[in-house]
């Protein structure tokens, strides 16, 4: 039997997987995006790498970058995760990626070959491909599941998401590819002033970086010195204006591209409401509150990306962010994105959870930390509030080291499910934990 | 200079007039809005006003935490 992500997800397989949280990867896909550097922030991000946790096998071996907190594991396997055998690189360094240390740490290889010296079929996952995980595959001797770095390349770009969306007939807002800085500013001016609200977008950036929402002059000025300021501006690189939408909300669906005996097996496997803020993701609604018509057009939208990204050689997940506009039209492809994303983890909650809710708010907030806080602390705080998770309701913290302060310093990252019978249980306990934290 | 580097600093991260009048000069600004992506709009309203170029090496958002330390900051390539 070949392997299947999905299955192995859902219903477990007689496969391992070793799993590799390197986000982050865009940075080896190409070298455009320049910015302040925040070290309290990279340290959070690199630890975010613990929510692998809700999808691995009790078989599966799971990179980290440090040992999780002990409490932790333990409140993650009461809610319905499967602790795998957890490796840890002996090398630490917060400068490099995750990717960069496992090659470097051979005695982390060693072991890992160690623990599937006995397994027939093992394959490795990592959350994006570029050539350095290609490296890590071939260096553990196993396949790898997920694009071609070549594949991941050019479908992460938003350039090419437009141009795929405009090519299938799908709904685009109004807007312009531009070629060049010059053809940019000119762009954009006009843009502006026909619109009155603009989006400008570098193609490569992720994380809510390279979008800028620009509604005034001296907005649009001070924007476009920035990207003079940090971006290539080279006459042949590409940026995309489009008019700012009214919408009604943002959404996010999964796609799984992989292949069943020589035929593909494409698969839209969960939609979700997002909420944003300006151009920044903060929460997922599971399932979504929206109209079914919607999910149905994802789920066809989806299958439409998803075979004709299998006939171009693409295997592995497609994280598709859209929008519904405030007429209640879907706009199907705001971004495709050609890796892993956070909201690929939260797909199997309801699948994998001990206790199956009815909804679920996925969200995540800086934090203040108070000297020697840890994951438990915050745990407790939720706890005599009355609000940590218990009988399918309260909020479950899914994350312990980006709420360390001695790893994270002042400044974490608090990653919360807010589980409950309906969405306004969901928003309610959202609100309390948020007064009770902030 | 203090004036002027805080105006900069409130006019990017866009702070309602309650929220201006409590920035002095060791005010965590991270706890107003600052991070990676508004402080891009810091420097370069900086290097503008200023004159100055800051070196990659000195782009940090710990660098910038205060309108103390962008003070500090200013001055080093004011120099």
């Amino acid at each position: 039997m070949s392997f299947d992500l999905l299955r192995h997800i859902r219903e477990n397989d007689e496969y391992t997987v070793i799993w590799l949280f390197n986000i982050g990867v865009e940075k080896y896909w190409n070298n455009n995006v320049f910015t302040v550097k925040s070290a309290g922030d990279d340290i959070v991000v690199a630890h975010m790498e613990e929510m692998n946790l809700l999808i691995t096998r009790q078989q599966d071996i799971l990179i980290l970058r440090d040992e999780p907190d002990v409490e932790y594991l333990e409140e993650m396997r009461n809610f319905g995760a499967e602790i795998p055998s957890i490796v840890c690189p002996s090398l630490k360094d917060d400068d490099k990626s995750i990717s960069e240390i496992v090659l470097e740490d051979k005695s982390l290889t060693d072991r890992i070959k160690e623990l599937c010296r006995n397994r027939e079929k093992v394959v490795f996952v990592p959350y994006g491909v570029s050539s350095l995980e290609e490296k890590i595959a071939q260096k553990l001797g196993v396949d790898i599941f997920g694009p071609k770095s070549a594949d991941a390349i050019r479908v992460n770009d938003k350039v090419y998401s437009r141009r795929f969306a405009i090519e299938h007939g799908f709904r685009v807002p109004e807007g312009k590819i531009c070629l060049g800085y010059d053809e940019l500013c000119s762009t954009a001016g006009e843009y502006l002033e026909r619109f009155g609200r603009i989006i400008i977008k570098e193609p490569h950036g992720a994380s809510g970086k390279g979008l800028w929402v620009v509604e005034t002059a001296a907005k649009l000025k001070s924007t476009l010195l920035i990207i003079k300021r940090f971006y290539d501006i080279s006459e042949d690189r590409e940026w995309i204006v489009e008019q700012w939408c009214d919408k009604l909300t943002d959404l996010n669906y999964q796609v799984y591209v992989g292949e069943d005996e020589g035929k593909p097996h494409v698969e839209v496997f969960s939609v979700k409401e997002q909420r944003v803020n300006g151009t920044v993701y903060t929460g997922s609604v599971i399932p979504p509150s929206f109209d079914e018509k919607i999910v149905n057009e994802c789920d066809e939208c989806g299958r439409i990306i998803g075979e004709e990204l299998y006939t171009e050689g693409y295997r592995g997940i497609l994280g598709i962010d859209a929008m519904i506009l405030s007429t209640g039209e879907l706009v199907p492809i705001v971004e495709i994105n050609g890796r892993f994303t956070l909201s690929t983890y939260l797909s199997f909650i309801p699948n994998r959870c001990k206790e199956v809710t009815d909804k679920i708010f996925a969200s995540y907030r800086k934090v203040k930390l108070c000297n020697g806080d840890r994951y438990i602390n915050i745990v407790n705080k939720l706890a005599d509030a009355g609000i940590a998770y218990k009988d399918r309701d309260g909020v479950f913290v899914y994350t312990s080291e980006t709420v360390n302060s001695n790893r994270t310093g002042e400044y974490g990252r608090l990653f919360t499910l807010c589980l409950g019978g309906d969405e306004s249980r969901t928003d309610e306990l959202d609100i309390k934990c948020r007064q009770i934290i902030e | 200079m203090e004036d002027k580097i805080k105006e900069i600093v409130i006019s990017v991260l866009e702070l309602a007039e309650d929220d201006a009048k409590q920035i002095e000069e060791d005010t965590d600004l991270l706890e107003y809005g600052l991070d990676s992506m508004t402080c891009v709009g810091v420097v370069v309203s900086l290097e503008e006003e200023f004159g100055i170029t800051v070196d990659e090496e000195d782009l940090l958002v710990e660098n910038m935490s205060t309108i103390s330390k962008i003070k500090e900051l200013v001055e080093k390539y004011e120099d």
